[in-house]
């Protein structure tokens, strides 16, 4: 949910809504009771142990590792459990496998070991020093990233240490209460949240701490670095956290408090018609339905897609799987990866499309069959490639048609980067081939239309492919004389330039003249305002990656067909950006 | 016994999670898996060394593996580094 925040207004009173800055660490607002958490700081024993106590104690380490690691894995289980957005509870996932990895580290367990024989010291102590070491390396690294990772390793020791001492994290919290601490680690972050607490603040942590990326994923508002918070609050008292802006407003007013619930009211209300609009087809004001599919490249993000709802796959990315264990120059494949791949996206797609792209890889990415070239991007790549190792062609098409001919959605091939008819027919004629080893078989095949030359030879590519779909990206770049990775050429890279609309538009009629099916998967699907023109001019479906997709679906059920129509002719005679700019103010946003 | 040297190509480095990675599929293979880096020599099964090694994006390193199934550890390991622990659009 990306509405604006600050609905609710904070009048100035005497003593009253004093506010207090921070950092906002997760979305979210709330209002409830503080609950100051000032857990007490361990003590270490400090006795020294018998040489004959060496085993039991090296045992009892051992046992306290085995138990913390049980307990992350619960905990593991208990936020995969809460509701919240799926990408970030694979986030939060990841971080607590990364502490079960570090509770079965073996070189953690040999000098916790080590240290108890040869300094005959308890467990407790052993596990603080050993992990103080780990701790000074980390601080003494370079980059943020590694430092920032230093309160998980020391949440993990406090655990080991607490539950050597067979000490018990005692909480009682309400439900909605607002926690107000010095700094909070994950674990004690995630055992609030089954408290079901309103809200976390906390006078230290950094942004990318596990700490905010737990409360973000079990969709708790998180304030950071609000200074002397927990002398300034008091115990018990009604407070406002707002971890959209970043700010705690202590001894707030009546009147304010109305206002934040109402405003967390209206924002449950929005949060419920965002899920709703996923469940709604894409379509413009009057009904005609374009059809919002997902770009996919990793089976990872199958899971995070599903949520958006989207209606089919319109490009599924294969080159991840270009290096898979296989012998490359005989086409001969494993690919069993690539074939789960399929299988899943297969699943996903349900009845609608899947449209697979054969491996779009530049000579750079093949370190077994070719030499470094001077230009990649005007070199060895895509159907090139796949025409002059034509087993690999062949065993990638037949690894396709075979894993998805029998799955209920619309399967299609499209071979990339294609700039002459020549190669069209090439590729259709290997394609019929494999398809004549499954007559039952019923899927389409088409080309990506990125490069000029494609777009301008449309019509004659038409009578040769079941449908065409357009890679503004890569178009862009071969329009334009302009690679969007050079920052020093970064300004002439415009996929609003008119040339390209031009080419779109050329491409479109084309279809429309064969009844050619044409989609569009770059990122100017995904820019709300051209996506519409896009239509307008045509195009039959949109493909984007999944988080674009609520933002084009409003703007197209705002937009009739018939004005979007309009706006393309215009777009088509604009001669500079900045006119398709204007023109495309003309598109209604919400 | 067998090295190769990798470079560092996702943008976050090895951090926590690539290093859970790596640890993991080192785990699966009976080899004794090390890292070179800066004339220091990490067990690399030990995912607390392995973040000690900040490894950045563009680090060069040296992988060291030994044992039975070296061969089979190296082709996988290396394929994780290629790959860029699969997190090549992460900030």
């Amino acid at each position: 949910m990306k509405s604006e925040a600050g609905m609710y207004i904070i009048e100035e009173v005497n003593g009253k809504n004093n506010l207090h800055k921070g950092v906002a660490s997760a979305e979210g607002l709330a209002v409830g009771k503080s609950f100051i958490f000032n857990p007490q700081g361990m003590v270490l024993s400090q006795r020294k142990i018998t040489s004959s106590q060496v085993n039991e104690e090296q045992q009892k380490v051992v046992s306290a590792l085995r138990i913390v690691e049980l307990e992350t894995r619960k905990l593991a289980q208990l936020s995969a459990g809460e509701e919240g957005d799926d990408q970030q509870q694979s986030v939060s996932a990841a971080i607590l496998e990364f502490h079960r990895e570090v509770l079965r580290d073996p070189m953690l367990i040999a000098e916790i070991n080590e240290r108890i024989r040869t300094d005959l010291m308890p467990g407790d102590r052993a596990v603080f020093q050993v992990f103080r070491n780990y701790i000074q390396k980390l601080e003494v690294s370079g980059s943020r990233m590694f430092r920032e990772r230093i309160p998980d390793i020391v949440d993990i020791r406090s655990r080991l240490i607490s539950n050597l001492q067979q000490k018990e994290m005692i909480v009682q919290v309400e439900e909605g209460t607002i926690v107000v601490c010095r700094e909070i680690n994950p674990s004690e972050i995630i055992l609030f949240a089954r408290k079901k607490v309103g809200g976390l603040v906390a006078e230290r942590g950094g942004l990318t701490t596990h700490a905010s990326i737990i409360a973000k994923s079990l969709g708790i508002p998180f304030v950071l670095e609000v200074e002397g918070i927990t002398e300034i609050v008091k115990q018990g008292e009604e407070i406002v956290v707002d971890g959209y802006k970043g700010i705690v407003i202590s001894s707030p007013t009546e009147t304010l408090i109305e206002s934040v619930k109402k405003e967390i009211a209206n924002r449950e209300i929005l949060r419920k018609e965002e899920q709703k609009l996923h469940a709604e087809p894409g379509m413009t004001a009057c009904g005609h339905k374009v059809p919002l599919r997902v770009n996919l490249e990793l089976e990872a993000e199958i899971d995070r897609v599903k949520r958006f709802n989207p209606e089919g796959i319109g490009l599924l990315r294969t080159e991840a799987f270009f290096l898979d264990s296989g012998d490359y120059e005989n086409g001969r494949f494993e690919g069993h990866d690539q074939i789960r791949f399929l299988q899943r996206s297969a699943e996903l797609a349900g009845e609608s499309e899947l449209t697979v792209r054969l491996y779009d890889v530049g000579g750079d990415k093949l370190p077994s069959f070719s030499a470094r070239e001077e230009n990649p991007a005007l070199g060895w790549r895509g159907v090139r490639i796949l025409l002059d190792k034509r087993a690999l062609l062949h065993s990638q098409l037949e690894m396709i048609i075979k894993t998805l001919h029998k799955y209920p959605c619309k399967t299609r091939v499209m071979v990339p980067m294609i700039t002459n008819l020549e190669e069209v027919i090439e590729c259709r004629r290997e394609f019929d081939e494999v398809m004549k080893g499954y007559p039952a078989a019923k899927i389409d095949f088409g080309v990506m239309i990125e490069v000029p030359s494609a777009a301008l030879l449309a019509s004659d590519i038409a009578p040769w492919v079941d449908f065409m779909s357009i890679g503004t990206n890569d178009l862009t770049q071969y329009t334009l004389a302009a690679d969007r990775g050079n920052s020093a050429v970064f300004s002439y890279y415009n996929s609003l330039h008119p040339a390209v609309f031009r080419l779109i538009g050329h491409t479109a009629k084309a279809c429309a003249e064969h009844d050619t099916t044409l989609s569009v998967c770059g990122e100017m699907a995904a820019n709300p305002g051209a996506a519409a023109v896009l239509v307008g001019m045509g195009v039959d479906s949109l493909s984007m990656s999944a988080p674009n997709i609520p933002q084009v679906k409003k703007v197209l059920r705002l937009n009739t067909l018939a004005l979007l129509e309009k706006t393309a002719v215009h777009i088509l005679k604009c001669k500079t950006v900045s006119e398709v700019e204007d023109i495309l103010r003309e598109i209604k946003t919400p | 016994m067998i090295k190769k040297s990798v470079e560092v190509i996702n943008p976050s480095g090895i951090h926590a999670r690539p290093a859970s990675l790596l640890v993991k599929t080192a785990a699966k293979f009976k080899s004794d898996f090390h890292i070179h880096s800066h004339g220091y020599r990490i067990n690399a099964k030990s995912i607390l060394g392995v973040l000690t090694l900040a490894a950045e994006q563009g680090a060069k390193l040296e992988i060291e593996l030994d044992g039975e199934d070296e061969k089979e550890a190296m082709k996988e390991i290396l394929r994780l580094f290629e790959d860029g622990f699969g997190m090549m659009d992460e900030e």
